[in-house]
């Protein structure tokens, strides 16, 4: 394969990134684009910051006249060197579009697009489940900008078998993974690459089945004074409704409040939602909250959750979940 | 919940679920910190490959597989027969061999020991409450206890605690799933009744 084949209308995006092989080593910092409606071919290079770059002006003699034009503006004779342009440590300002005409014909020569960028840094990769006992999904994000194109690789294993990641259309940088076994000690091993024009970069994180399960905050969180009892309040929440199976894998709760006037929360805990046609029934008693509600056994806790704290008025918070087996899961939970 | 709508026997059941799923959430517990302290103790990494340990019964299932009634009781009998015995071998290899003058440690796996025992029991109860027989009992993997090394006998007790840890969670996950179709049950046994 040689890329001057690849170069019809149909293949304008860096060829080397949707290649399933990689490229030589030369052909490495490059590739070609489409100027759409131009009929011509434009070579993408690109290029390490702080780097120093020579372009050749195409096939023309090393002392051949020539002019070259960064963006349409005419450049500079002290950055020639014969016909070759010399750029000296570059930074982002240098990217854009070179070209190189013959000094008298105003012939084009050359024309490239110069990119400046960086190799990628270690990616952030996480994995996580809010919807045990579904699946999970895996998220990642570079530290630093490389300001070039990067392309994502990520493998799921599970022991010797390798677990498909079903990419999100939005965002890009999340796919899906359906757990295939429940209740296994086998490890998990999560490997992510970034790749770019200028180099390589990968991360593994390894984890077990429980350690990553980490529900959404509760729903509809509303907190409302009770009539004729201004020391108390009545809040009421549902389960996270991405939680597919919550009387099997039940959700525990804990609640925070506190007087405006004060820094200092106060904190409900033990919360399950168990319910019976439509009543909650809350934690153990305590402060403005006087819950009331079965004393619960140490629920086996495998994970935490995070504040709901987008739902809540400000002066309440609601925290939803480890999972437990305390009594029977429901629907609708309610502390007063 | 109107005890006039469900049979002695459903109320049975679901006593005997609902003790048995506050169990395995205890065992759970106390299991994640004998893990702690138990990887402390052995000098071992948690992260170590326990992929080698035979004879251990493993508690992962294949996602969707469905399950009879009996068969989900069966094998969280089966197991936890199992871990009787090699929660037993455990504990005489920590105080053989391993952590000799620790008592603390060796009451806490006996704690465990007995919950699980407990635990069998109550699934024994439940499986011949709802008429179906008991599993067949399963020897442990035929390695000969006699014949493993300090660094093995480490490792086994490790893979012994993780794969038991696993189980409470699958079996509260199963144990609800029979309290939910003996709910369904027994609502369509209510429908008959009326209808007759």
């Amino acid at each position: 394969m040689t890329w001057s084949k690849l170069l019809t209308p149909n293949h304008c995006r860096s060829l080397w990134l949707s290649s399933s092989t990689s490229p030589p080593a030369e052909e490495s910092r490059t590739s070609w684009r489409c100027c759409w409606g131009t009929g011509r071919y434009t070579h993408v290079q690109y290029e390490r910051l702080g780097a120093d770059v020579t372009m050749q002006c195409g096939a023309m003699d090393g002392d051949a006249a020539v002019t070259w034009t960064a963006n349409g503006t005419d450049m500079d004779e002290s950055q020639f060197n014969g016909s070759r342009l010399v750029l000296r440590s570059v930074d982002l300002t240098h990217s854009g579009q070179y070209a190189c005409y013959e000094g008298s014909s105003w012939h084009l020569k050359y024309q490239t697009y110069l990119k400046v960028g960086t190799s990628p840094k270690e990616p952030v990769l996480m994995c996580r489940s809010n919807n045990y006992p579904k699946g999970f999904y895996c998220s990642w994000h570079l530290p630093s900008p490389t300001y070039i194109p990067n392309a994502f690789n990520i493998t799921v294993m599970h022991g010797p078998r390798e677990l498909v990641c079903e990419k999100d259309a939005f965002p890009k940088n999340r796919c899906h993974i359906r757990y295939l076994q429940l209740f296994s000690t086998v490890k998990y091993k999560v490997t992510l690459t970034v790749t770019n024009a200028l180099g390589r970069n990968a991360t593994t994180i390894t984890f077990d089945e429980f350690a990553i399960v980490k529900p959404d905050p509760p729903e509809n969180v509303v907190a409302k004074p009770v009539s004729n009892n201004p020391r108390r309040l009545e809040v009421r929440w549902q389960n996270p409704s991405s939680w597919p199976d919550p009387e099997s894998f039940p959700l525990k709760f804990f609640l925070r409040y506190r007087p405006l006037i004060l820094d200092q929360w106060q904190h409900v805990s033990d919360l399950s939602i168990a319910f019976t046609e439509g009543q909650g029934v809350g934690g153990k008693a305590g402060g403005l909250l006087g819950c009331r509600g079965p004393s619960l056994q140490p629920p086996p806790c495998l994970n935490s959750g995070v504040w709901g704290g987008n739902f809540c008025p400000p002066f309440l918070s609601l925290y939803p979940a480890h999972f437990s087996t305390g009594k029977q899961g429901g629907k609708e939970g309610r502390g007063v | 919940m109107a005890s006039a709508e469900q049979t002695p026997v459903t109320l049975q059941h679901h006593n005997l679920c609902s003790r048995a799923i506050l169990l395995a959430g205890k065992i759970r517990s106390d299991v994640a910190s004998l893990l702690e302290s138990y990887v402390e103790r052995q000098g071992l990494d948690r992260t170590i490959s326990l992929d080698s340990v035979d004879g251990v019964p493993r508690a992962a299932v294949e996602q969707g597989d469905e399950l009879t009634e009996a068969e989900r009781l069966g094998a969280n009998l089966q197991a936890y027969w199992a871990f009787q015995v090699l929660l037993g071998e455990v504990l005489e290899e920590q105080r053989s061999h391993l952590t000799p003058l620790d008592t603390d440690f060796h009451a806490s796996i006996q704690s465990v020991l007995l919950q699980v025992a407990a635990l069998a029991y109550q699934l024994e109860e439940l499986l011949a409450l709802l008429g179906h027989g008991r599993p067949a009992w399963e020897a442990a993997g035929p390695e000969d206890p006699g014949h493993r090394s300090l660094f093995e006998m480490k490792l086994r007790g490790l893979k012994v605690l993780q794969e038991l840890a696993h189980w409470t969670v699958r079996s509260v996950r199963d144990l609800r799933q029979v309290t939910k179709h003996s709910r369904g049950s027994g609502t369509a046994h209510r429908g008959q009744a009326q209808k007759e």
